[in-house]
């Protein structure tokens, strides 16, 4: 088994190896703006008004269309950072820490509490958690585990006990 | 801990040397809250946490391309005078001219791969030619609870391109050391082992539809761990529709667990089926409906479905969501769900919001049928870069008959 893992990381490691030596070198396009060239902060991106839905966003690929800060995209934009290269492309509009606000591993309050006075935001935690969540993580434990399977499940253990 | 501090103090002392020329872009944000909770049979219970948030972006740092990105909190639980705090985030980065290139050292997260990494240590990538982009990280991982994280992980994600129709890329992330796969008993695989693959791609053949794709397998147990697949609709501006596949083998996915007993006790396949349709009715109002099915091999089959309507007229917003879950063969997971909310802008500075989430339960729950917390809020800008806000919230649910929490936050913003 350990060899059949050695085996792979180096296949995988020649592999990207001999990609990136055939490529011969990096690409010698502009790096995106550090900021987008209109301010933005504050406002709800309609990125199409401005561009064209197809266009393809430049050394990201995708196009502006899938990029569009709707209801659906704040549900399911894990896909968009999946696409995007590394947060360059959220970081015209975004600070460094955005993401953490929700996605870190330590976190001093729930992001319900921390953004009470946004109710927009649909957090999971919002309202009587504590009765509902016995009834949601029967039903799909999978949307829990990405922020307390491995951390941030300090309040989880008082209860659920459990654990080596 | 203490290579941490090391880490930061490099850092902070690379940044005194060639801070006359930068920029600086700060917040921080003070939180105060108190929770007051009064249930039969029990004592009085008051919560009162204080929490500092500090964020810095420092850009042109001596170089235009040099920058240092901090973000931490520190926390005193004014009631039991407990405190702890948190380094998020604390790294030095070199932004190249071109290519999108990037190397950045010191206390960093990567959400790229599989999931979401918190590293000590290393990262650089790039945009190479032909649409190829590489990026790779190393160090030592950093998560906080438990005994749950190796000595060190490394790992990274090759991507490919093709302008406007799709993009493909793998990625890996390998962790080793101490007992971080802790259902080994179970579902097989080496104990201080994490190695984990993933699969994305997405495709657009017209600019009205968007499908994309992602997979990870463990390598460590040997098998497919999630699938997930989105195709989304936008027939025209003012629809949008979409429809997810998700599978799961709950044994591989919770395998580096640091809970392997509930909530992640279950090992069975989970499949999810959802659907959404978005309309845009008139410029003002969008109507919402969104219905998801789960079949779980442990728990059995569920639904979820609803609707929502969100009017947006003048200076306010409002919107109600009903929400239904029928827990099929067990009634006892069926519950709706009743959310309201609004948000007003009385004038340029100065805003009102408030909501209500109520829960009914099918079967009473410690003999309560329904749950309900009603929340308000204000907030006032007292300068551009100073703003105080306030909630007042009450709950009535089968843990606490009568709750009443407040929330004060003082956000500064600061720009040299």
């Amino acid at each position: 088994m350990m060899k059949t893992k050695l085996s792979f990381l180096g296949v995988l490691t020649g592999a990207m190896m001999i990609l990136t030596s055939c490529s011969q070198m990096f690409s010698q396009d502009p790096s995106l703006p550090q900021k987008h060239p209109v301010d933005l902060k504050g406002k709800h991106v309609v990125c199409t008004e401005c561009h064209d839905a197809g266009e393809a966003i430049k050394s990201v690929g995708k196009p502006y269309g899938t990029f569009v800060h709707n209801a659906q995209f704040y549900k399911d934009h894990s896909y968009a950072v999946f696409a995007g290269n590394n947060g360059e492309l959220c970081a015209m509009c975004h600070v460094s820490s955005f993401c953490l606000d929700c996605h870190a591993s330590n976190t001093a309050v729930r992001p319900t509490t921390k953004n009470e006075d946004y109710p927009e935001f649909e957090f999971n935690h919002r309202g009587d958690w504590r009765a509902r969540h016995r009834i949601e993580g029967e039903q799909d434990p999978a949307q829990c585990y990405k922020c307390h399977g491995r951390t941030n499940n300090a309040v989880c253990r008082e209860c659920h006990r459990g654990g080596r | 801990m203490k290579k941490t501090i090391g880490c930061s103090c490099l850092a902070l002392s690379l940044l005194a040397g060639g801070a006359w020329a930068a920029e600086v872009d700060m917040n921080a944000t003070t939180l105060m809250g108190f929770e007051e909770d009064s249930t039969p049979g029990f004592k009085e219970k008051l919560r009162v946490p204080a929490v500092e948030y500090v964020r810095a972006d420092v850009t042109k740092l001596g170089s235009e391309n040099l920058e240092f990105h901090f973000y931490g909190w520190g926390k005193w639980q004014i009631d039991n005078g407990k405190t702890e705090g948190d380094l998020t985030q604390g790294y030095l980065t070199y932004r190249f001219p071109k290519a999108n290139g990037y190397v950045k050292f010191g206390r960093f997260y990567e959400f790229q791969t599989t999931g979401v990494e918190q590293i000590d240590g290393l990262g650089a990538g790039a945009d190479l030619a032909k649409g190829l982009r590489l990026n790779l990280f190393g160090g030592a991982p950093t998560q906080v609870d438990y005994d749950n994280k190796g000595d060190y992980i490394g790992g990274g994600k090759l991507a490919y391109h093709y302008d406007r129709y799709f993009g493909v890329a793998a990625s890996t992330v390998f962790e080793r050391g101490g007992d971080i796969n802790r259902l080994a008993d179970e579902v097989g695989g080496d104990r201080d082992e994490r190695f984990l693959v993933a699969g994305n791609a997405w495709l657009v053949p017209h600019k009205s539809i968007d499908i994309n794709a992602n997979a990870t397998y463990n390598i460590t147990t040997g098998n497919l761990a999630e699938q997930r697949y989105m195709l989304v609709l936008r027939p025209t501006e003012k629809v949008s529709l979409s429809g997810e596949y998700r599978h799961y083998r709950l044994g591989d996915y919770f395998a580096f667990t640091s809970l392997p007993d509930t909530p992640f006790d279950q090992r069975g396949k989970l499949r999810e089926y959802a659907g959404t349709a978005t309309f845009n009715l008139t410029k003002s109002l969008d109507l919402s409906g969104f219905y998801k099915y789960y079949d779980s091999e442990d728990e059995g089959a569920s639904d979820r479905f609803g609707a929502s309507l969100r009017l947006k007229a003048g200076k306010g917003i409002a919107n109600v969501q009903y929400t239904v879950v029928d827990g099929k063969s067990d009634k006892d997971r069926t519950f709706q769900q009743l959310y309201v909310y609004g948000l007003y802008d009385v004038t340029k500075n100065f805003n009102l919001d408030a909501y209500v989430l109520a829960d009914f339960y099918n079967r009473p729950i410690y003999d309560t049928h329904y749950a309900v917390r009603v929340n308000t809020s204000a907030g006032y800008k007292i300068t551009k870069d100073l703003k105080v806000a306030g909630s007042v919230a009450y709950d009535h649910n089968p843990h606490v008959q009568d709750g009443v929490s407040g929330m004060l936050w003082l956000k500064y913003d600061l720009k040299i």
